[in-house]
């Protein structure tokens, strides 16, 4: 792989005495799209939750490794300036409930320096939104409250939040977990517009193999806190090399 | 038997609640004709030389209840909210538990000795009574309540809104006041309003500090003063009718002040939708 | 595995702690200067100052001519105290079983918000209403005929000659008091699983039964709310003051006016700029009443604790 977005070495999770991730050890190629796939409880959502350091507002967390984005070491940097490489989709719909559709957007440019006036703000706001796939549907109520959208807009308003930020890398838990399929659909295509037209690299984690299946360029197999196998998705579609990868993809576990 | 019983409980809750509605009730009837027959002068007079005819006015007190509630809240409330974020960011350090303690310590302690410490403190140095010293002792009552009802708001913001918030690369006092805080604001104006109410109706605090002024309606934070509570308190102790009859009148416009903001902050309890 | 942590960590860390460490410096200069003032009249009477009746304020301090013996007023207080979560026990117990088992969804929210209403209501405002209606109506309806009919019992054995009485006082307090006590049995009496509740109805116990068994279950909040309630009544001062009688008095009897530590307190306070030692006198009974507060809170917040299932 041509320098990875993403590489990490031995890193192990412990939350209150448990080993959640067991010496874990992968590379994530850049401007793709990764699934991290598996069964409930593999440790996925904390996998990620590693990456823009969120997972230490756990109490009782223990992390060791080494995890490198870009070439850099992440525990070496400030921690908010990690946190500003990646935006986050959580699993189910966070936008903040005092603030508008508008400022929801808004918001992720602002903490971030992405616009310096109201003309430029609003055109972030507006790209975010189409690349969201939101655009045409809140482009007249845009100061509405959030919570009149359904949860499937408010996941892609989640998105455009997130993507307000302009992040390198695009983390996704989930996220169509509670939503129904037309907008999981949306949802996808927009991961995929995202990817080519503005080479973000996206992981995404899931533990539908279907949809791991249908949307990534690369898939990381997790089970029980172990990496399984990783590798392009067209050869883990017709030939996994473990059992376990196998089993998954018939719905077994 | 079991019939008697349930009637006896009744009979016996009934009789909790009568009193209160009661005394609403008789202050009313012995308060508000007060006001009536003295109209405007009764808010805007000095009491009058019990010789006279006509008492006067409350002045004096209302002028103090505004000023040291007002003061007190300006000192309270970002001394306590503080002090709750403190305890909710970092919930294992010992100066949280210690402040937990503190908080509940000062709930529980009889308001006089709270008036007594503002007297060692602030008055017995200075030689004088004060408002100022007033609004202190009110502002130390008015803590406990404001950082009781912060805390347990925060608490009560859903996690997802503040793992989101650090998500898009906040920082820490980016993530509690733009997010955490805007989200419980409800609930934090109303232990604000309970905290005023507590204030705006403590008698014991004000003997000690702020010890009552009838010559002028407000003298200053630094000279004496009066207040609601503390002027009937005073007023009704005395053997002059024209007093009493003041402090009747001042006992319904209390009850009046009170009654408003406890509907204010029930009001309050509407929560934010999530 | 932790970096340095950032500058904006640090300066949140300890702008916040600044509030914080003031509110625990202000409790314990609450507790300091209570101790500090309190100590000249103890070196000069010793702890007989709680022990002895005698309040004689003379120009001339203490031990020569003047002495002022707190017990009278810490008899007051406690006596107003016991009356006051006797009575409001009562009323406590009636409320929760009425309000959970008995009244209607409307009812229980109506008597929910009268009761809090009760819980904030100006202390000088219950005062006032003890004076000129309570007491009075106490001293014509109860204490009189107690005293004309039964007044070998001793508590009812000396002749009430107004509605100022410390018995008056202890009623007005259980008033004042019921809500609190309220807010914790009820809340307790609320987390009983739902399963025990339904495993009594089906044994077919009869609605008296079935409470006295909740309230056997949740006996250490009510043990709690009586500590609490205790400490509650001992602290008030406003309304205790005009309904007490503010006399110097000790004995068995009830139906005499008496002093409370606080209502000594507020009524004093103005003679006692004019004789030496008499505010630390007042002092030492603000500290008194301090420990007596502190520990009875203690034991009852760790009573709460013992509630199980």
């Amino acid at each position: 792989m041509v320098s990875p977005a993403i590489e990490v070495r031995n890193l192990k999770v412990r939350i209150g005495g448990r080993d959640i991730l067991k010496d874990v050890s992968l590379r994530v190629p850049e401007a793709t799209i990764t699934a991290v796939m598996g069964p409930s409880g593999s440790g996925k959502t904390t996998f990620l939750k590693v990456l823009n350091r969120l997972i230490e507002l756990v109490d009782g967390v223990e992390v060791s490794g080494e995890v490198k984005v870009f070439g850099m070491n992440i525990f070496d940097m400030n921690v908010y300036e990690v946190r500003r490489l990646f935006g986050m989709v959580f699993q189910i719909p966070n936008p903040f409930p005092h603030l508008s559709i508008y400022d929801n957007v808004a918001i992720g440019a602002r903490i971030n320096n992405v616009a310096r006036s109201r003309k430029e703000l609003d055109e972030v706001v507006r790209w975010a939104l189409e690349k969201a796939m939101l655009w045409d549907e809140v482009k007249n109520r845009l100061r509405d409250p959030p919570w009149r959208l359904s949860g499937g807009q408010q996941q892609r308003l989640c998105l455009a939040r997130a993507l307000a930020m302009k992040p390198k890398i695009l983390l996704l838990d989930e996220p169509t977990a509670n939503i129904d399929p037309v907008n999981t659909a949306y949802l996808e295509d927009a991961l995929r517009a995202l990817r080519r037209d503005e080479n973000v690299t996206i992981v995404i984690v899931t533990h539908i193999a279907h949809q791991a299946l249908r949307v990534s360029d690369y898939i990381i197999m997790f089970y029980d806190g172990r990496i399984v196998e990783e590798g392009p998705t067209e050869e883990i579609a017709i030939n996994p090399r473990e059992d376990v990868t196998r089993r998954f993809l018939r719905g077994e576990i | 038997m079991d019939k008697l019983f349930t009637l006896l409980v009744v009979l016996v809750a009934v009789l909790a609640i009568l009193p209160v509605l009661h005394i609403i009730a008789y202050i009313t009837w012995r308060g508000l004709p007060v006001i009536l027959s003295n109209g405007l002068s009764f808010f805007t007079d000095l009491p009058a030389a019990v010789v006279e005819e006509k008492p006067g006015g409350i002045a004096p007190a209302l002028a103090g209840t505004i000023f040291m509630t007002f003061t007190a809240t300006l000192i309270a409330v970002p001394l306590a909210m503080l002090a709750a974020i403190f305890s909710i960011e970092f919930p294992n350090h010992v100066l949280t538990r210690a402040v937990r303690v503190a908080s509940r310590s000062l709930l529980e302690v009889a308001t006089v000795l709270i008036g007594m410490l503002i007297f060692v403190l602030l008055v017995l140095p200075t030689g004088r009574f004060t408002a100022l010293a007033g609004s202190l002792a009110l502002a130390i009552v008015m803590i406990p309540y404001v950082y009781t009802y912060t805390e347990l708001a925060l608490l009560s913001v859903p996690r997802t809104y503040i793992e989101a918030a650090y998500s898009l690369g906040m920082k820490r006092s980016q993530v509690v006041f733009y997010v955490t805080v805007r989200i419980a604001r409800r609930g934090l104006a109303r232990g604000v309003a309970i905290a005023v109410t507590k204030a705006m109706g403590e008698t014991a605090p004000l003997l000690f500090t702020a010890f009552g002024a009838y010559s002028v309606i407000f003298g200053g934070p630094l000279e004496p003063a009066s207040a609601l509570p503390l002027m009937v308190f005073q007023f009704i102790q005395t053997g002059y009718e024209n007093w009493r009859t003041l402090a009747w009148g001042g006992s319904f416009v209390l009850l009046v002040l009170y009654l408003s903001v406890f509907i204010i902050a029930r009001i309050l309890v509407r929560e934010v939708k999530y | 595995m932790t970096s340095r942590r950032p500058l904006h960590d640090i300066i949140f860390f300890y702008s916040l702690a600044l509030p914080a460490f003031l509110i625990v410096v202000i409790l314990s200069l609450l507790l300091l200067s209570q101790l500090g003032m309190s100590i000249p009249i103890l070196r000069v009477q010793g702890l007989s100052t709680y022990t002895t009746t005698t309040w004689r304020p003379m120009y001339d301090p203490p031990p020569d001519r003047a002495w002022y013996g707190l017990l009278p007023a810490i008899w007051g207080t406690m006596v107003s105290a016991v009356i006051a979560i006797l009575l409001g026990l009562t009323f406590t117990i009636a409320l929760v079983v009425f309000m959970e088992e008995i009244a209607p969804r409307r009812v229980r929210e109506v008597f929910s918000t009268i009761i809090d209403l009760m819980a904030g209501l100006p202390t000088v405002l219950y005062g006032v209403w003890g004076l000129a209606f309570l007491g009075p109506l106490l001293h014509k309806y109860v204490m009189s005929p107690l005293h004309s009919h039964l007044s070998i019992v001793p508590l009812f054995s000396c002749e009430p000659l107004s509605g100022a009485t410390v018995f008056t006082a202890g009623v007005l307090l259980s008033i004042m008091i019921t809500p609190f006590m309220v807010a914790l049995v009820q809340e307790s009496y609320r987390s009983i699983p739902y399963t025990l509740k339904e495993a009594a109805w089906s044994l077919g116990m009869t609605r008296y039964e079935y409470v006295l068994l909740n309230m056997r279950m949740i006996a250490p909040s009510i043990a709690s709310a009586i500590l609490l309630g205790f400490g509650r009544a001992s602290s008030e001062t406003a309304a205790v003051t005009l309904v007490v009688g503010n006399a110097v008095n000790i004995g068995f009897c009830i139906f005499a006016p008496a002093y409370t530590i606080s209502s000594l307190i507020a009524n004093q306070f103005t003679e006692s700029q004019d004789f030496p030692y008499m505010l630390n006198a007042l002092f030492a009974g603000g500290l008194i009443l301090l420990i007596i507060g502190l520990i009875v809170n203690t034991i009852g917040v760790l009573m709460l604790r013992r509630v199980r299932f």
